[in-house]
């Protein structure tokens, strides 16, 4: 099974809406009962108040397919007052959105792993690496890395990368920022 | 500080040096941004806030005020020449923009959709100065009790205009609300879901939020485009001298056009897009010749543009009064507001009245320095579309980690940012409202303090939101807002 068939078949078997609602749910349910713990009530409030209202919504947006048709409609509805013509909707949707098949299609630049992903991979490693041994030393690895996967031309790969030392340096030098340094490597800095 | 007094104050504080070159910087940056379709005003501005870290308060929303302007006009560029609005804000603008620019009218277009910001946003903003006491009385009658509610009332009316079901919208801003609640708990000195971690202790950072939603985000889902922007290539020609004469000959249009954008910019989240679309939609009603729009009719364009840059000075006032913002890009405003230290809210209109009027004449620079590099640049703006998206994403990203990085050098800043980046991506794939979360991150805490004051103020008693008739008011409107749309039908198929 190649590696896009089995991102295929996740998002076809999963659907990452009730990944986000459960997300919301989880951390909602924890800061209610941890406000328990407080010593201070009146530092409990507004976390009960605001973590109870997520808890009610998503549980309902969680439960949309069988509530009857009265709220059913209060919460799956399009409630919007000011609304705008349907051309200029679908033309607005059409900039705004990824198409649900846009995040498992097939890469543009073929590669075996859908764009989204790796762009989100990338960033994910560039930020691990920073940790790890400073974003200084990271940033141009990640740049390469990002434009070689997206087959950017050589000469524009070298220009980008120029351009990503020279921002983390204009940081560390202007900013003072110690971006040189990582928690396990280069903790004295790199420069 | 009487009002005159005031704005004497702020035009000395304006035409200063640097201050001035920061108005004109921020203009030009904000035409590039605007001009870069994926990019757009939220996005440029919420990477250049930690930027603005090193400038005093009033520099660095200058800079964030003008590319806020500025990102409206360069958001015709890539609409008229490239069909793909930079901004939403210039949706409407394709319509009738692209037509002029096939027909060999590009300069044209450009120059009437320069002309047309600049005047709008001259009348607007000038109007707004000209209306000030009368918001300094409103802003003035608010105490806690209100503040509260009004944020409340500007969650709820984001739901109302954004894409998809109320309730997700709701979700989403008590998700940002619930967020806040983590650190130090103000009024006492409970620490609250930190885990021990020293880097949680000050809560979670609104701007790390901002750069994650709108940089992260915005970056993975337009990482999944095809790189290229610029197909279509135009010659550019047309008169530029043409375009002022149709936009001047227009005064009526251009006009209502503004004011449309300022009223509908007032409204807590309908922003530049809504604004647009409905300034386009009057001038074609209005129109004894409507089947000409769509062809690439020149009031289309002029209609358009001066909705998104009259849009602006309307939504500063929710902003700057209530600390609700009117739009994305008014959100990333109000966290640089915030992260400067300069609170939205009864003090910019009395003591700090002064600034608040710096900020709005630096608007009407601006308008002027859009209206100069529009006509200036007009023969070369096309260039910034041509530019691959493929080139532009690793420099945003480097951008957006280091710069999250430099607000406090805290690794939980960075992964804050990138859990809010990716949880936005699905939030705006699912039409949660990133508007209203980010909403929430941010007047969280100034939600939660004044619940917290209130409640002292009355002993716990909950009653102090509903004796007092202005936060009586607020109830109802708030009521009407959530509940209008669907009891609304009903009632009004029982009368019938």
């Amino acid at each position: 099974m190649s590696i896009e068939s089995v991102f295929r078949t996740l998002y076809d078997r999963v659907n990452m809406e009730y990944g986000l609602l459960f997300l919301m749910l989880i951390s909602a349910s924890y800061m209610i009962w941890e406000s328990f713990n407080f010593r201070i009530g009146q530092a409990a409030t507004f976390p009960r108040l605001t973590a109870g209202f997520v808890v009610i919504g998503t549980i309902l947006l969680l439960l949309r397919p069988i509530l009857p048709e009265p709220i059913y409609s209060f919460v799956a509805k399009d409630a919007r007052a000011l609304d705008v013509s349907e051309d200029f909707e679908e033309q607005t949707r059409e900039e705004e959105d990824i198409e649900p098949d846009e995040v498992t299609s097939l890469s543009t630049v073929d590669r075996p792993l859908p764009d989204a992903v790796f762009t989100t991979l990338a960033a994910i490693g560039y930020v691990i690496g920073g940790y790890v041994a400073g974003l200084f030393i990271m940033t141009p690895i990640f740049v390469a890395v990002y434009t070689s996967w997206f087959r950017v031309e050589l000469w524009v790969r070298g220009v980008l990368v120029a351009i990503s030392v020279a921002i983390a340096y204009a940081f560390l030098t202007v900013l003072n920022v110690s971006i040189d340094e990582g928690e396990f490597l280069f903790t004295g800095g790199l420069l | 500080m009487s009002v005159i007094q005031a704005l004497l104050e702020a035009v000395a504080l304006l035409f200063t040096w640097p201050t001035m070159g920061y108005v004109v910087f921020g203009v030009l940056l904000g035409i590039v941004v605007g001009a870069l379709p994926g990019v757009g005003a939220a996005l440029g501005m919420a990477i250049v806030l930690p930027l603005t870290l090193p400038l005093d308060p009033i520099n660095a929303i200058i800079i964030l005020i003008g590319m806020y302007s500025g990102s409206m006009y360069g958001g015709s560029i890539s609409a008229i020449l490239v069909n793909v609005p930079g901004t939403g804000g210039a949706a409407a603008t394709t319509i009738d923009g692209y037509p002029m620019a096939k027909k060999g009218e590009a300069v044209q277009a450009l120059t009437i959709s320069a002309t047309a910001s600049a005047i709008a946003g001259l009348f607007t903003v000038t109007t707004l100065i000209l209306f000030s006491p009368v918001l300094i009385e409103i802003v003035l009658a608010f105490g806690s009790p209100q503040y509260f509610l009004m944020a409340i009332l500007g969650l709820s009316m984001i739901t109302l205009v954004v894409r998809g079901s109320m309730i997700k919208g709701l979700t989403a801003g008590a998700f940002g609300l619930m967020l806040t609640t983590v650190g130090i708990a103000p009024n006492s000195p409970e620490l609250r879901y930190t885990f021990g971690n020293l880097g949680l202790f000050d809560g979670i950072d609104f701007i790390a939020a901002l750069i994650g939603v709108f940089a992260i985000a915005e970056m993975i889902k337009l990482s999944s485009k095809e790189g290229g922007i610029a197909d279509d290539r135009f010659d550019m020609s047309g008169s530029a001298l043409s375009g002022v004469k149709q936009t001047l000959n227009k005064p009526v249009l251009l006009l209502k056009s503004g004011y449309i954008g300022m009223l509908i910019g007032a409204i807590p989240g309908a922003g530049a897009t809504v604004a647009n679309f409905f300034a386009y939609g009057e001038a074609v009603r209005s129109s004894k010749d409507a089947e000409s729009f769509g062809t690439g009719d020149p009031r289309g364009v002029l209609a358009a543009e001066a909705s998104n840059n009259g849009m602006i000075g309307g939504s500063l006032v929710p902003t700057l009064s209530f600390g609700i913002p009117g739009s994305a890009a008014t959100a990333v405003l109000l966290g640089g507001l915030l992260l400067h230290g300069i609170r939205p809210g009864p003090d910019l209109f009395d003591a700090e009245l002064a600034t608040t009027y710096t900020f709005l004449l630096a608007l009407l620079i601006g308008n002027v320095v859009i209206f100069t590099a529009g006509i200036s640049m007009v023969s070369r703006l096309g260039i910034v579309t041509r530019i691959n998206t493929d080139y532009i994403i690793p420099i945003v990203f480097v951008l957006a980690i280091i710069g999250g990085f430099t607000l406090s050098n805290n690794w939980i800043d960075i992964w804050t940012l990138m859990v809010l980046g990716i949880v936005g991506f699905f939030m705006v794939k699912y039409d949660y409202s990133i508007i209203a979360f980010l909403l929430g991150v941010i007047l969280g805490p100034i939600a939660e303090e004044n619940l917290m004051r209130s409640l002292q103020i009355s002993d716990g008693s909950y009653l102090i939101f509903i004796t007092q008739p202005l936060s009586l008011a607020l109830v109802i409107i708030t009521l009407l807002v959530v509940f209008g749309p669907f009891i609304g039908p009903k009632v009004k198929q029982l009368i019938d």
